[in-house]
């Protein structure tokens, strides 16, 4: 009998490892798909005539310098969403939670949309996005923190939505006052948009940062999301631990944000799906949450920019428009 | 005999309630404490604390000679365990993986839990028989086996000092006796003490040698169980008159 619990658990690890080379192998795909599809289309073959020296050079300039960014950009953000809500949702302990539920989307289109209006481009405004993330991190914790604060996620998580509905109410007015020419630039952060062309180093290296700081916390996560007064009982020094994964989680919400406005429903969504198939040791679930969330934000913005070619429209509002009907249909198939 | 627990001038109080306020005592390896009181008289507030997992608001816990304060709650919880009142599951797991939670304090932060810690929490789910459910979903179990999932997570935690929130709920007669024999086997073998809030006086008599009494007034006496369980305190404890019955050799609590 004991033996075969033992290799039942040994199962339960061993298909960990499956889901997760799976979806090493499905990124690749995704990853390369997307380098591969668009208006100059070479397939494979013109990729490897482009590698060998032998072909078009306007594929190999269309891959390099648009669609390889692009590409890294859609991955990276994906992952730090689906990483930032998986974190939040065990630290507030609401399923529901996303990255943007503290409000620091809301704080980042607002901080980038101010600077757009005060006449500012380029770096300048991903820098009042990262300016207004990270304010609103600040302004959060603040509130909530108060005596007694830390051990009531509901708390944390009203004082979020709170601030973020108060951000809207102020991007609203922004849009609002802004003139017509620069509507457009102010629309990108709402709406969620990679093609912007942006350099995506600064999100891969934030990505990899908080990947490889949260993951030795794994455990720690696997007790947290038992419930937080269980888990210190069992050991977990709480406030350290969720103040550091707070800060991770904002960190990586915010980068996102900066890279490509505000997309819905990958941060959400992605742990949710893995949760449902079965992984739920934060040891494997962190980077299989990274992956799942860059190959689907990639899919996604794959399709947002070849259904209805030449015309492209927002990878954000095609997240929600696949991700709601997606997560709806495993609710309700799922026993648990 | 170095006390496993001290209690020196310990007050508590929340939201402008006092439920002490200058609680002395020691816990002795191989006592068994009954904790009783009305609702809301603070026995579950003075189990966090004696957890370490709420500051006192005055004086000071010792654990084995070292201020609460002082330790890591890592170091605390290989020491101290803490069956929880109620459990809310919000995400999903296996029965395996939440009894094998009770491992934590003892690996490593940077190591994983090995074939021994394994072996372990198949012992527990044995000794709590829900060995045939370790692999089931813990959303799929029933209040009582619940109950039992976490017992068996506090004995693979194997502290010294058991710290038991109505450790009864939703159990039925006989795991509740099944539950109390085992964990007080357990807290000999291992030379700890077992703190229980208890609601069934009668069960409280059964197991317990030691009694602290919580009126939710701030007033709280501590004794043995020849001074403490008479009729006219614990009728003023719960605020409803109380006898004894005899049968037999035993002493039977009865409401009037």
């Amino acid at each position: 009998m004991s033996r075969f619990i033992v290799d039942g658990s040994l199962v339960a690890s061993r298909g960990n490892g499956v889901l997760l080379a799976m979806l090493v192998i499905g990124a690749c795909g995704v990853f390369l798909a997307s380098l591969l599809v668009g208006g100059v289309s070479g397939g494979l073959g013109g990729m490897w005539g482009w590698l060998s020296g032998t072909g078009d050079p306007l594929f190999g300039r269309v891959v390099l310098e648009l669609r390889l960014p692009r590409a890294a950009g859609a991955m990276a953000v994906g992952g730090l969403l689906a990483l930032s809500g998986l974190l939040m949702q065990v630290l507030v302990r609401n399923p529901l939670a996303d990255p943007y539920v503290l409000g620091l989307s809301g704080g980042a289109a607002c901080g980038a949309i101010l600077a757009l209006a005060a006449g500012a481009a380029g770096v300048w405004v991903e820098g009042g996005a990262w300016l207004g993330a990270l304010a609103t991190m600040g302004l959060v914790f603040w509130l909530a923190g108060g005596p007694g604060g830390w051990e009531r996620g509901a708390r944390l998580l009203l004082t979020g939505v709170i601030v973020a509905s108060g951000w809207g109410a102020g991007v609203s007015f922004l849009l609002y006052l802004m003139p017509d020419e620069r509507l457009r630039g102010a629309l990108f952060w709402l709406m969620g948009d990679l093609g912007r062309g942006g350099d995506p180093g600064v999100a891969w290296g934030v990505l990899l940062g908080v990947l490889g700081l949260s993951w030795p916390c794994a455990r720690a996560l696997n007790l947290l999301a038992g419930g937080t007064l269980r888990a210190a009982g069992l050991g977990v020094a709480i406030t350290p631990v969720r103040f550091l994964l707070l800060l991770l989680a904002s960190l990586a919400a915010a980068a996102a944000v900066a890279t490509a406005g505000s997309i819905g429903f990958v941060g959400l969504v992605t742990p949710h799906l893995l949760r449902l198939a079965g992984c739920v040791d934060h040891r494997w679930l962190l980077p299989a949450a990274v992956l799942l969330g860059g190959a689907l934000l990639t899919l996604a913005d794959l399709l947002a920019r070849s259904v209805i070619a030449p015309q492209q429209m927002p990878a954000g509002i095609l997240t929600a428009l696949l991700g709601a009907p997606v997560f709806l249909w495993l609710l309700r198939r799922s026993p648990r | 005999m170095t006390p496993l627990l001290a209690l020196r001038g310990v007050a508590l109080a929340v939201g402008g309630r006092t439920f002490c306020r200058d609680l002395n005592g020691v816990v002795l390896p191989g006592e068994c404490w009954g904790v009783l009181g009305p609702n809301g008289a603070g026995k579950s507030t003075l189990l966090h604390a004696l957890a370490g997992l709420r500051p006192v608001d005055g004086g000071e816990i010792l654990l084995e000679g070292v201020s609460l304060a002082r330790l890591t709650r890592r170091s605390v919880a290989r020491r101290v365990g803490i069956l929880f009142q109620e459990q809310e599951y919000l995400f999903p797991a296996t029965v395996l993986e939440m009894v094998l939670a009770g491992r934590y304090p003892h690996v490593p932060f940077w190591a994983s839990e090995g074939a021994e810690d394994h072996a372990l929490a198949l012992e527990a789910l044995r000794s709590v028989g829900l060995e045939a459910l370790a692999n089931r979903a813990v959303a799929t179990l029933s209040g009582g086996e619940r109950r039992r999932m976490e017992v068996a997570t506090l004995l693979v935690q194997s502290p010294r000092l058991w710290l038991l929130d109505e450790p009864t709920n939703h159990l039925d007669l006989e795991h509740q006796f099944a539950l109390l024999e085992l964990l007080s086997a357990r807290a000999r073998q291992s030379q700890g003490a077992l703190i229980l809030v208890l609601h069934d006086i009668n069960l409280a008599a059964r197991y317990c040698n030691r009694f602290l009494f919580l009126f939710g007034s701030g007033e709280t006496l501590m004794g043995t169980g020849e001074t403490m369980l008479r009729a006219e305190l614990l009728s003023r404890l719960f605020q409803h008159p109380m006898q004894a019955v005899s049968h037999g050799k035993r002493r039977i609590w009865v409401p009037d």
